[in-house]
Formats: C-alpha cells, sequence, structure tokens
C-alpha cells in the first residue's frame, strides 16, 4: 500500500533530528535550506537530548538554577529536574486544581514563583517543596514575572504589571496598554523594569516610586531581625482571642499564618493538627538537620501559644491593642509579650541556625491556640499526635517575666492550681422577703459565708485539713538564695515594681510567699436572686463562690482536691445539722477542678546551667541570670514533662520584663538597651599583636570600622588611617579588616585575608556570620594558626585545615563525653536570647 | 478540501470522502445537547451545509467527511458524528475485523446504550463501547441526562475503550489492523486519539493547531494561526492541515492521545500498550 507520510512535502523539516550525535555537537547539515550559509555551524539536537512527554502539553517556562531545572506547561505541573547527564527528573509541585496552565516562573531565595492562567501566583518554599502561598494577583493570565531585590513584578494577558515586597505584599501596580508578554528588571544603581507587549511595543518604567526604600538587600545581618519585626506586626493583628466562637476564625489565621511562616522559614514540615475539631488546632513545625529516624532523635520542644487575652477596654490603651505600635524602646500590642513575641523569637532563632546548617538536632514547635483558654484539647491532639514529636529531651517555653525590669531570668518552678466552684440552693428555687420569712428558711448565702469563713484564716494559712502537711520544708540553703536574690534584686533594680513597692515583710518574705507556698483565694462571691442583688430585703434562693488553691512541691493536686472537696462537705453537714428543720432544704453542689499541677525543675541540671551559660555570654553580664519562680501556673509544662517522662526537662526562658502588663492593657514588650555598638557593625573577632588600654582599643575598633563601613564598593581597599595601614576586604556581609604598619605589603595582607577566608571556608563548609558567632574560638584558633605576633607563620591552608581536624576530633571526643545536651542546647538558648535582642534591636531601626 | 483531495489518506486509490458528511455543534447554551447534522451527499455538493455554514456560530464544531469501508451502508444513521445526551463522537478509520467481535460487544452494553444504536457502522458501535465504559462508575440510566464530564474521565473512558476492543480483536485472533482515530466531546473538553493496531506503522493522520486567533489574511484570504501571546484561544485538530503554513501545524504523534480542556489547554499523552513504540514517531514525525 503506497502511502505519503508528509503532508508539507514541498519543503523540509527545519528542525533536523541527528540520532547519532551528542547534545551540542555539530554536525553537516544535509538540509537543503536556500538561506544558509555553508561556513556557519548548524546544531543539532541529538534524540537522546529530547525528553518526549516532559509535560503533557505545551511547555511554557524553563528556568535552570545550580545545576536544578525547573519546568512548567499547560498541564499545570512544574517539574524539577536535576542536570546530571542530561536531566533527570527530582520531583514535581502540582496543584490539586487541575486545568489551570502555568505560564512563567521565576526563583528568589528559595522561593519559586509561578504564573497562572487563571491570574494567580503560587508561592512555592523549595526546601519543603510545599506552595505556602497564593496570590489573587491579576484578572487575566500571568504571562511573566521578574525578580529584582527580592521584589517580584508580575504582567498579565489584560496589560496590568504589579509588584511584590519579599513579605509578599503587594507593592503597587502599573497599567500598561496593552497585553504583557515579558517583563525584565535592570538593576544598575537604579531600578527599571522593561515589559515587552504584544503589539511589538517595548516598555521603560522608572519604579523608584513602586519599590520605595526597598534598597539592595545584600547586608543579610538586619534581615532576619526586619523579617521577624514585620511578622510580628502581621501577627498581632489577628485578633486570635480563645474560647470566643466568633473570634475562631481569627485564631485559625492566625494559625494558618505561623504555619505558613515556619514553612517560609525552611520548616522541614509545618501544618494544623487537631483532634478535637472544636477547638483552635496547634501550630505544629519541625526543623531537623539530623538524619535517622525521627523516633530516636534528640528532640527539642518548643512551647508556646498564639491565642491571647481579650483586648479589654480599649479606651485604656494608648494605641490600638491589635496593631503593632513602637513607642520608647517598647512595642506595644495584645500579645507582644504573651506569647506571639517570644514564639516569633524563638522560631526565628531556630529558622537561623537551620538556615547556617548550624542545627544539627530536631526542633519540633507545638504552639497552641487554647492556652489563655484552659489548654483544652492541647493533652488529647499532643498524644493522638505523638510521633510528630519525636523524644524530645528539652521541653523550651518563653511565657513568664522576668523579676525586674534589666535582669534576664531563668524560671525554674511554678505553683499548680486548683478551681472550685461551691454553690448552695435551697428547694424553694425564689427568693422570699426577709420581713415575712426571716429566721423560717434556709438561707444560702448565710451558709456559704459560714464555709467561707472557715477556708483560711487570718494569717493566711489555709485552714482545710492536712493542707499543709505534703508542703515542702524550706530549707536553709533556700533561705540563703533567697536572701542573695533579693540583696541583688534590690541592688541592680531600684526601678523594678517589685522592688519599687517596697513590700512590707520584705520582699524575700513576699516572694516566698509567691512561689513557695500554696495559697487559697475566694474570688468573688455571687448571688442569685430575681430581684437587682442590691435588694437588702431579699434572702436569695442561691449563693456562689469561686475559689481557687495554688498548690507547691510536694503537694498532691488530688489529694489536695479531694480534702478542699471532703472540708467544704463536712462544714456544709455540720450547718444543715445544727438548723431546725424548715420548709425547704438546702443542698450543696461543688465542683472541684484540678487545672495544673505545679512544676519544679532541677536548675543545676546540664540544660540549666548551658542556658544560663548562654544567656550570660549574649547579655554579657557580669553574674548569672537569676534562677526564679512563679506563683502562676501553665498546665501544659509539668503535663509535658511527665508525658515525655523521663527524658524530657522543661526550660522556661522569660522574655519579657515585670512591668510588662501581660493580660492587662497596654501589653508590651522591651526594645531597651543592647544598642550599644550597633551602628559601628557588630565586632565578631579581634587580635591585637601591640598592646593597648581597653580604651584605645575601642576607639580604634570605633573609628576604623566606621572608615570601612563608609566606603563604597568600588573604592581602594587600603586606607591609611593614623600610623598604619588598613586593608580590608569584604565577603558577604562580612569585614576582615587588618591594622598593619605602614613599611608592610597591603598587597600581601590582602592575600593572608583571603587565605584565612579560605580556610574557614573550608573548615566550617561555605562560612557564615553565625560560625563566628558560635564557633569564634575555633576561628580564633585558626587565626593562631596562620599568624603569629602578627607575621604569616603558616600559608598552607591545607595544613592548617589538618591541625583544624585533629582538633575537632579531640573536641568531639571531649564533647561526647561531656554529653550533648551541655553543648547543643547551649546553642539552641544563646540563639533564642541573641534573637531577643536582634528583635530589640531591629525594632529601633 | 479533505472531502475531495485529502493527501494523507491511506488508501490512495480514491483520494476522496464522499459517501456523505456530517457537522455537530454545540450552541452558546451552557450544558446542553449539540446538534448534528448529516447528509448522504458529498460535502462539497451539498447547498445546505454552505448556508448553514455561513450563519452558525458555536465555540465547538465536530466535523466529519465519510468513505465507506464497502461493508456499511451510505445512510444518515451512518455518518458521523454521533451524539448521546451531551456527548458527541466520531471516528477516522476502521476496525479490523470488526464483525467478530461486533456480538460480543452488543452483548457487553447495558441496555439504555445498546436501545440508542441507530446504524450499523464500527464507529458507532465504539461510541456505544465508549459510553458504556463512561458509564461504570455511574448510577445505570444517568449517563444521558449528566451535562458534564472531567477530561480525566472521558480520557480513561477512551483509553478503556481502546484497550477492550483490542482484547476483543485479540480473542478473535483478527491479524488486520486497525486505526482508532476517535474523537469525543461533552461540549466543554475535546479528547481524541490518532491510534493504531500496530508497533511500527504510523496511525491515519491528525493534526493540532492553537493560537489566539484562527483569521484569514485580508490579502491572501489564506487563513493563519494567529499566536498573539502564551494563551491558547483556539485550537483546531485535523486529519489534514487545513492550510499551508507549516509552522502552524503540529503532528499528534501516532498511538497518542490528545485532550483540550475546557480553558483550551492541550495536552497529549502517549498512550503506553503493546503497540506503543518509542522510536516510531521520530521517523514519521513532521
Amino acid at each position: 500500500m503506497a502511502r505519503r507520510l508528509r503532508f508539507f512535502d514541498d519543503s523540509t523539516d527545519p528542525i533536523g533530528v541527528c540520532p547519532a550525535s551528542t547534545p551540542g555537537q555539530s554536525a553537516p547539515s544535509d538540509s537543503g535550506h536556500e538561506d544558509e550559509d555553508d561556513g556557519l555551524e548548524e546544531y543539532l539536537v541529538a534524540e537522546s537530548g529530547i525528553i518526549d512527554y516532559a509535560h503533557s502539553g505545551y511547555v511554557y517556562s524553563v528556568i535552570a538554577d545550580n545545576n536544578v531545572v525547573y519546568s512548567s506547561g499547560s498541564d499545570g505541573i512544574i517539574k524539577i529536574w536535576k542536570a546530571q547527564n542530561g536531566l533527570v527528573l527530582d520531583g514535581e509541585l502540582e496543584r490539586t486544581t487541575a486545568d489551570v496552565c502555568v505560564h512563567t516562573l521565576a526563583l528568589d531565595d528559595g522561593l519559586l514563583f509561578s504564573g497562572l492562567q487563571s491570574g494567580s501566583i503560587d508561592v512555592w518554599d523549595l526546601e519543603t517543596r510545599q506552595r505556602i502561598r497564593t496570590l489573587a494577583a491579576h484578572k487575566a493570565n500571568v504571562f511573566t514575572l521578574a525578580v529584582v531585590r527580592h521584589c517580584v513584578f508580575s504582567a498579565s494577558a489584560d496589560g496590568d504589571v504589579r509588584a511584590w515586597g519579599s513579605d509578599l505584599q503587594s507593592l503597587g501596580q502599573i497599567k500598561t496598554s496593552g497585553s504583557v508578554l515579558a517583563v525584565s528588571a535592570i538593576d544598575e544603581c537604579d531600578v527599571h523594569l522593561v515589559t515587552g507587549h504584544a503589539d511589538g511595543s517595548v516598555g521603560f518604567w522608572d519604579i523608584a516610586g513602586i519599590m520605595g526604600e526597598v534598597k539592595p538587600v545584600e547586608k543579610k545581618e538586619g534581615k532576619p531581625g526586619r523579617r521577624m519585626m514585620q511578622a510580628l506586626a502581621q501577627w498581632v493583628r489577628f485578633r486570635s482571642v480563645s474560647g470566643v466562637p466568633e473570634l475562631q476564625p481569627e485564631c485559625r489565621r492566625a494559625a494558618r499564618f505561623l504555619r505558613d511562616l515556619m514553612l517560609q522559614l525552611g520548616a522541614s514540615d509545618a501544618r494544623l493538627v487537631s483532634s478535637t475539631p472544636t477547638n483552635n488546632p496547634i501550630v505544629y513545625g519541625r526543623f531537623d538537620a539530623t538524619q535517622g529516624p525521627l523516633e530516636t532523635r534528640p528532640t527539642v520542644f518548643v512551647y508556646g501559644h498564639y491565642d491571647v487575652m481579650p483586648s479589654g477596654d480599649e479606651a485604656r490603651w494608648e494605641s490600638p491593642p491589635f496593631e503593632m505600635t513602637g513607642r520608647d524602646g517598647y512595642v506595644y500590642g495584645r500579645g507582644v509579650s504573651d506569647d506571639k513575641g517570644p514564639v516569633l523569637a524563638t522560631l526565628f532563632a531556630v529558622a537561623e541556625l537551620h538556615a547556617a546548617g548550624l542545627l544539627d538536632i530536631s526542633v519540633v514547635f507545638c504552639i497552641e491556640g487554647e492556652e489563655e483558654h484552659g489548654s483544652v484539647g492541647l493533652y488529647e491532639t499532643i498524644a493522638a499526635h505523638r510521633s510528630l514529636f519525636g523524644v524530645p529531651r528539652l521541653i523550651l517555653l518563653s511565657s513568664s517575666y522576668w523579676l525586674g525590669e534589666s535582669t534576664p531570668c531563668l524560671t525554674y518552678g511554678m505553683r499548680g492550681s486548683i478551681r472550685a466552684t461551691v454553690r448552695v440552693e435551697t428547694s424553694r428555687n425564689a427568693d422570699v422577703h426577709s420581713g415575712v420569712w426571716g429566721g423560717a428558711v434556709n438561707e444560702p448565702l448565710t451558709c456559704l459565708a459560714h464555709i467561707l469563713a472557715q477556708l483560711v484564716d487570718p494569717s493566711g494559712r489555709v485552714l482545710v485539713p492536712g493542707f499543709h502537711d505534703e508542703v515542702r520544708p524550706v530549707e536553709d540553703a533556700e533561705r540563703e538564695a533567697m536572701r542573695d536574690l533579693v540583696s541583688f534584686v534590690a541592688a541592680r533594680e531600684a526601678q523594678a515594681p517589685v522592688v519599687a513597692t517596697k513590700p512590707a515583710g520584705g520582699l524575700d518574705r513576699q516572694l516566698m510567699q509567691r512561689w513557695r507556698q500554696p495559697a487559697l483565694t475566694i474570688h468573688h462571691v455571687d448571688v442569685s436572686t430575681v430581684a437587682a442583688p442590691s435588694n437588702a430585703t431579699l434572702v436569695p434562693a442561691a449563693a456562689q463562690a469561686s475559689v481557687s488553691v495554688r498548690v507547691v512541691p510536694d503537694q498532691s493536686l488530688a489529694d489536695i482536691a479531694g480534702k478542699l472537696k471532703t472540708h467544704v462537705e463536712d462544714i456544709f453537714e455540720s450547718f444543715v445539722k445544727a438548723r431546725p428543720a424548715l420548709l425547704d432544704e438546702l443542698g450543696l453542689k461543688l465542683d472541684v477542678k484540678p487545672i495544673a499541677n505545679w512544676w519544679l525543675a532541677d536548675p543545676l541540671a546540664p540544660v540549666y546551667r548551658a542556658a544560663s551559660r548562654a544567656i550570660r555570654e549574649e547579655w554579657k553580664m557580669d553574674s548569672d541570670p537569676l534562677l526564679i519562680r512563679e506563683g502562676g501556673s501553665i498546665p501544659a509544662v509539668p503535663w509535658l514533662e511527665s508525658f515525655f517522662a523521663p527524658h524530657a526537662v522543661a526550660v522556661n526562658l522569660p522574655m519579657g520584663q515585670s512591668s510588662d502588663n501581660a493580660h492587662l492593657d497596654n501589653e508590651r514588650i522591651s526594645l531597651e538597651n543592647l544598642l550599644r555598638g550597633r551602628q559601628v557593625g557588630k565586632l565578631r573577632l579581634a587580635k591585637w599583636y601591640t598592646t593597648l588600654t581597653p580604651k584605645e582599643k575601642s576607639k580604634t575598633i570605633k573609628e576604623v570600622s566606621q572608615i570601612v563601613l563608609a566606603r563604597r564598593p568600588k573604592q581602594c581597599n587600603f586606607i591609611e588611617h593614623r600610623d598604619t595601614k588598613v586593608v580590608y576586604r569584604k565577603y558577604a556581609s562580612l569585614y576582615f579588616i587588618a591594622g598593619i604598619d605602614l613599611d608592610d605589603n597591603e598587597l600581601l595582607t590582602l592575600e593572608i585575608i583571603h587565605r584565612y577566608v579560605e580556610v574557614l571556608d573550608r573548615s566550617f563548609g561555605n562560612v557564615c556570620e553565625l560560625d563566628l558567632i558560635f564557633h569564634f574560638q575555633k576561628a580564633y584558633f585558626i587565626l593562631d594558626e596562620m599568624v603569629m605576633a602578627g607575621e604569616l607563620q603558616e600559608s598552607g591552608k591545607g595544613t592548617v585545615t589538618r591541625v583544624l581536624t585533629q582538633m575537632d576530633e579531640a573536641e568531639d571526643k571531649e564533647n561526647a563525653e561531656r554529653g550533648w545536651a551541655d553543648i547543643n542546647l547551649e546553642g539552641v538558648a544563646k540563639t533564642a536570647m541573641l534573637t531577643v535582642q536582634e528583635f530589640k534591636q531591629s525594632f529601633s531601626r | 478540501m479533505q472531502s475531495f483531495n485529502c493527501k494523507l489518506r491511506i488508501d490512495l486509490r480514491r483520494p476522496m470522502n464522499g459517501d456523505g458528511f456530517g457537522i455537530g455543534w454545540y450552541d452558546d447554551e451552557p450544558q446542553t445537547p449539540g446538534c448534528i447534522f448529516t447528509s448522504t451527499l458529498p460535502a462539497w455538493s451539498n447547498l445546505n451545509l454552505q448556508r448553514l455554514a455561513e450563519k452558525i456560530k458555536s465555540a465547538l464544531v465536530f466535523a466529519h467527511v465519510r468513505a465507506t469501508t464497502g461493508e456499511t451502508a451510505t445512510s444518515e444513521s451512518n455518518c458521523h458524528p454521533w451524539q448521546f445526551g451531551n456527548l458527541m463522537w466520531m471516528h477516522n478509520g476502521n476496525i479490523g475485523g470488526f464483525e467478530s467481535i461486533k456480538r460480543k460487544l452488543q452483548n457487553a452494553l447495558s441496555e439504555e446504550i445498546y436501545l440508542s444504536i441507530q446504524g450499523t457502522t464500527d464507529s458507532e458501535h465504539a461510541f456505544a463501547l465508549f459510553l458504556n465504559m463512561l458509564q461504570e462508575d455511574e448510577p445505570r440510566g444517568s449517563l444521558k441526562k449528566r451535562t458534564e464530564f472531567s477530561f480525566q474521565e472521558l480520557r480513561r473512558a477512551m483509553l478503556a475503550t481502546i484497550a477492550q476492543l483490542n482484547r476483543w480483536l485479540d480473542e478473535a485472533g483478527v491479524e488486520e489492523t486497525s486505526l482508532m482515530n476517535f474523537a469525543v466531546t461533552d461540549g466543554q473538553s475535546v479528547v481524541c486519539t490518532r491510534y493504531i493496531t500496530s508497533y511500527d506503522m504510523e496511525g491515519a493522520s491528525l493534526y493540532y493547531s492553537s493560537g489566539s486567533e484562527f483569521r484569514s489574511d485580508a490579502d491572501s484570504g489564506q487563513y493563519r494561526m494567529i499566536k498573539a501571546n502564551k494563551r491558547e484561544d483556539v485550537v483546531v485538530v485535523a486529519s489534514e492541515p487545513l492550510t499551508y503554513e507549516r509552522s502552524d501545524w503540529m503532528v499528534i504523534p501516532t498511538n497518542t492521545l490528545l485532550v483540550i480542556t475546557p480553558k483550551l489547554n492541550v495536552h497529549l499523552y502517549p498512550i503506553h500498550d503493546k503497540y506503543w513504540n518509542p522510536h516510531r514517531q521520530r521517523a514519521g514525525a513532521r
């Protein structure tokens, strides 16, 4: 059967296929194009270089970054290919909604943006390969995207060009004449945007107005803090008040925001988990760097909460409670101190470690949404998702306050709590007039008063029999520690409310009572009458009181609850017995609820010592942070410790000051102090080869850094400064500066700096600022290996690296003997604190 | 043009498709059955066709010119396309040795689908089998009332139809080659195949073209596919290119399934079965 296979048999195929050759290799052309110049090489694509059906539809976009190729097309799938002997498929990013083609792709800083037929832009986190955001960007097809200085420009079929900031918020838009097919940015001094249109025209746009204050983001140093403050400001805006049904969507939005943020920050997993759907979900996030099965990985468990107390009377706030506002070195807003600020500080700290590749343990976040509402559903949810949390060794939280205003503290104990309602009612169910019935009916309020009167004596001692039996006796050492603490606080913290109020009987007694002794409180008494409560002639039909008990070690929650119950019942019985039978009967309704167990950690445990050291170092303190306890309760802490027993130890790193007004109006957190030295850049390492006084040293540092930081990139790297020469070199955001004698060789010095950085790079594997912060001793060691008394001693990088490896091995061995907790947790705690600083500093910028 | 001067007919003795024709189209009313006009006259000599073509506007048109394989009557009920509820179907090619599986196919059909067959062709029976495959996930009887189907559903049923035909043909020991270029639509999505039951031969030709507008040039009167941007507003699938603008037309490789989604995205999926030959398409591609 004769067949013709070609419809266009009168012309030849413009696309050659050369079965034998390899990609890129040229082969003589056998096609007979008239316009072909024989002198020109023609490149043919080898058959092996074609991936058939890579996408089932048209391929609209292919971009590459570091041997990874991303492609997208009309099938709505983004494919990730590894370039190794051709392209090997390494994964797909797929939307759940079918039939939306992906016109364009753009990459920025671990994020992949994809422009869709539907007009939306998807934002993918390449680390987790999850879609973290969808921007409802345009009304028509998003044909093209461009990224400049972490801003994304998108353009669509209807001619709309929009700009998005690094926080994915809209920066502004440009209306162009017609369908935009291509957009590109020129980043030379000023940023310009170029648009290519369907009608063949090309537009140039001055976008300084849109970019506004967006400057080249070179200084990575400032970035985490800025991002964190932005995130906190956004997060505070959610009115995530728990226990209020109409605000539940706000709570969920706050939860989703946190989850998205975790994913953006590189969490390996982040999701909302809940096993009690009516309650606010827990935001779960995991950052891990270590390999191996999750169950056996040492894990740090970070506990916090995203729900907040209601704002109360908004008129009493100086700024809107749900708008974060800065004043006098503080940020104000509901939740900034309890607990959104500390949660973000910890999150950014961990994310920073993770991003720098320094996180060698897993950190899981469990940020609940019902803390202010009795943590309902928390225990069930954690128990149902136990496998998500691995084996926590450390439970880290930051949910209490310093004792004073300026001295960092570590909280190691909290009291427990029991709540009770006592209700006395009569069978008559109605109020009666005392003039008619007085003396002839039972009086619930009289009975209740009788009960309440027998709960606490005037000295504050609780009258429940056996109540004080199990209270751990206060030892001399404890008294002494308390006296030391009080004298320290009195000396250092004269401004703190706790000192300034000059408590009668002494601060130590007050703190003993608050932290160390149990207490019983009657909160309020309520009578239920049909008439106004102020009617002074009625005998109410029922009366009710709320009572709470704070328990301390070693009181048992169940035991105390039982004793309280029995005590109240006994008083009630005796009251009823003492009265002759009347026409109605008295009844008692007693509800005793154990809310939280007390919690007491061993402040001498390694994790506490590690945290202490870290805080001391980061806050440049001349003494250890104060070890304090709290009178309040966080039910989750003792519960988590016992749930994850026997390994878990809880550490509470308070970040708020005593005057933060958590739960009250004008909640705030301090941004105070720690600002010194910021303007001149942070000094990470310094080595002096000639003797100078501290004053001279700091003067030199200040002067030299100011001079160097002020220099523009194209200026010379050598400066004469007084009687020395300064040689500097910049690596990303880090400056390496050397001061040398006038007769020393500058070029050689530049080379020494570079060699030093190369060795640093080799030993840290891509060195970054954090490496120098956390491993400064190693950085010094390398410097000492290479330079001695200002002279280059060892120029061989290999030799230095070898010596270093030996050192590391010796150190590892030592560390292994000391136990990992001592080392790694120190890093986490340190960074948590560091980030608080970062957080505080950044706001003042 | 294909009716009287087709260039890619496998049987070249007769470059003509004159045994009737059919046009099916959907109007603006969403999710309502389309309309079909068939005639046993050759398409080029039907005056009514020209009149209708001038006036009818539609977003989705199916058109077919027929050349009988000799065994079935030239009657209006044997003209493509056929209709069932919102669905429309046509076929270019023939199922070799169809007589030996016809009874088996009919027995497999549900009552409703069996009774809907009006003609005698292999093509219409293949449609019935497709409907039966589509109905498998459906409660009985409701298929005719359904107004839309996802393209994934249509694709699944199409692949199942081809697989089932192949199974029966193998069981019956048929050696003759079958050409199964099917096309089906529900008025929203379109699914077409270019398929042959052979490892090395090319299937009956099938081309597609897409762009923003299929427009006639003011000077020459020649139609061109305009590509103004990355958006597809027009998709044309045809057994032979409708114009001589070679860059406008792309070959659908043999044994490939093409989908046009409701948003006019075009997808091509290889049909992986024993006739799948990844190297075949190179030779005859373009």
